[in-house]
């Protein structure tokens, strides 16, 4: 298995293929990490595809699912070669309330194939929980989203609980979903905001220090 | 005129003697705002019946859903009168309750597929869904029950709920319906959930174009039943949209979707209804499709996704009347009078000139406060009148 067809497999968004592939690199004793860095490729050319809108929604999330199965096979892996390399940890979830994770699924799938390491708490959740988290694992990015006007608010009691624990200035907070805008998310206490996921990943490397 | 001339005239493309209001809900917490709290809310009853009948709660409950609904929505239609509306869309939804012993939430599921948690709003239901449970392999079960059992089930409770809800509130206000949660489009994408339906879209689209024409063969079916029972004017749910853009490649819009609309539109016509696409987000790309599938109307308009609604009244002012274009995110929430009044004029002088504009809320949600929504029903009385003057 070369790397280049794992590279199309993501691009062509084959789910059901991409595990069999990592499977069959993987007992070829190929790298990891090179396999890491072959899906990374396709998932950048999925991004372009998507701002080019040759690609919409719908790939996007697809190309997500074939990082996931992709991840299933492929993470032990990588785990098990330890390079101890140090990886920016980003915590992902939606707010207390929001039950839509679209978004934020997109977003894990392409930090992941960006070399980020994700803890994605799921959706509604609590801000004791994240802020819990935050501590536990040192996180230096959060990303929030909230597609509901109901529930954007729940970003200032995020930031809040991060202020009260102590934590704030130790994690940057970005956020996104359909009522926020730039305006909006500073006043909620965000440090960032991003129209979608695509998006979403630039902003994450710029606060990471990454990308200027 | 009165509001069911005003409103169709509008959606005519022409003048009417003013532009009229209308939104696409109120939400129950307003509702009772607006009417008073009744005396037993939803959830007590939830909890009566639970306690009553510990092993046959959801059977006893969904066979209360048809009263629950006509009765929320004529709540819905009376407070909407109550404020000036002109124009309040109702609607039938074929949930029902399902205990999961594992999942201590209030659950409901669609015989699409889709699961919802019934969320607490003040003590009135409130449905948000959480994930789908279409698949290929039952999808022959789903499709038999949908054209079978639940078309003729469901043909009668449409006649039955719109003649009552209908014959209440006619004089004061014009009461259309809605597939509101039905919508083709997201019984298909929501039924499945968006991953495989995504995967579906790629591997498989014969799948998705027979699930839309079984869903829209359903919507038909249900509209045909409340034109028996009076209804002319018809919302069709999409959502084909998101915060920047459609869902999906334009393409699977007229190869799969197009097809499968023009069945139900072409029956709500043959019979002299009309019949408005509601569709959240970035339509922009998609106004040609929206026109082809001979929509006379098109729906929210939404600030927040930048939608430019000079741009929309040019491209297709003279084939879709545009209702929206009220912001839900801050204007309907946290504005102050001068911000509704502000964004109603703007959507007049944009979209209203030569008729064929509805003012509306772009969309609607518990946190939408009343007051905000009578001063929108104020300026567009104020600023509304044709001739326009602004």
């Amino acid at each position: 298995m070369d790397f280049e067809k794992i590279t199309e497999l993501v691009i062509e968004l084959e789910v059901d293929d991409i595990a069999k592939a990592i499977s069959e690199a993987l007992d070829e004793e190929k790298d990891p990490f090179e396999i890491l860095d072959a899906l990374t490729k396709g998932m950048d050319e999925v991004g372009r595809r998507y701002e080019e809108k040759e690609y919409y929604l719908t790939e996007l999330v697809l190309a997500g699912e074939t990082m996931k199965e992709a991840f299933k096979v492929l993470q032990p892996a990588i785990k098990a070669a330890d390079r101890a390399e140090k990886k920016v940890k980003v915590i992902l979830c939606t707010v207390k309330g929001d039950n839509h994770d679209i978004g934020k699924n997109i977003l894990a799938s392409l930090l992941l194939s960006a070399g980020f390491e994700i803890y994605d708490l799921g959706m509604d959740v609590n801000a004791d929980i994240i802020v819990e988290k935050v501590k536990e694992t040192g996180a230096t990015i959060l990303g929030l989203s909230s597609l509901l006007t109901m529930t954007v608010d729940e970003i200032k009691v995020v930031h809040e609980a991060l202020k009260a624990a102590g934590l704030r200035n130790k994690v940057k907070l970005i956020v996104g979903g359909a009522p926020l805008n730039m305006e909006l998310a500073k006043k909620l206490g965000a440090d960032d905001y991003a129209d979608d996921a695509v998006e979403g990943v630039k902003h994450v490397k710029k606060l990471a220090g990454m990308i200027k | 005129m009165d509001c069911r001339e005003r409103v169709l005239t509008a959606l005519n493309l022409e003048e009417p003697d003013r532009v009229p209001c209308h939104t696409i809900l109120i939400d129950a917490n307003n509702v009772d705002e607006i009417l008073g709290k009744p005396q037993i809310t939803d959830f007590d009853t939830v909890a009566k019946i639970r306690k009553e009948n510990p092993n046959s709660w959801a059977e006893e409950l969904t066979n209360l859903l048809e009263s629950v609904e006509t009765s929320v929505f004529s709540r819905c239609v009376e407070a909407a009168a109550k404020i000036g509306l002109d124009c309040m869309q109702v609607g039938i939804i074929p949930y029902y309750f399902f205990d999961d012993p594992n999942d201590k939430r209030l659950l409901l599921k669609d015989y699409f597929g889709r699961v919802w948690e019934v969320k607490n709003n003040k003590n009135n239901f409130n449905p948000y869904y959480l994930y789908g449970t279409l698949r290929l392999e039952n999808w022959e079960e789903v499709k038999k029950n949908i054209e079978g059992t639940l078309t003729e089930k469901y043909s009668k409770i449409a006649k039955r709920f719109y003649k009552r809800i209908n014959k209440k509130h006619k004089d004061k206000i014009f009461v259309a319906i809605t597939n509101d949660y039905l919508g083709t489009f997201e019984s298909a994408s929501q039924g499945m959930g968006m991953g495989y339906y995504a995967k579906m879209l790629h591997k498989n689209p014969k799948f998705i174009k027979e699930v839309y024409k079984v869903f829209a063969t359903f919507t038909k079916d249900l509209y045909m039943s409340f034109m028996d029972a009076g209804a002319e004017l018809f919302i069709e749910s999409g959502d084909l949209a998101y915060h920047t853009g459609p869902m999906m490649n334009p393409k699977y819009y007229d190869e799969f979707l197009l097809p499968a609309y023009k069945i139900i539109t072409d029956a709500v016509h043959e019979r002299g209804g009309k019949i408005v696409l509601h569709s959240d987000g970035q339509i922009t790309p998609l106004l040609d499709f929206i026109v082809n599938c001979n929509f006379d109307g098109l729906h929210s308009l939404e600030p927040t996704a930048n939608v430019d609604l000079a741009l929309i009244k040019k491209k297709v002012g003279d084939k879709l009347c545009l209702l929206g274009n009220i912001d839900v995110s801050h204007v309907l929430v946290n504005g102050t009078k001068q911000e509704v009044y502000d964004a109603v004029k703007f959507a007049i002088k944009t979209a209203g000139p030569g008729g064929g504009f509805i003012v509306s809320a772009a969309n609607m949600h518990p946190a939408v406060k009343v007051q905000n929504l009578k001063w929108m029903i104020e300026a567009t009385k104020k600023f509304g009148e044709y001739p326009l003057k602004i």
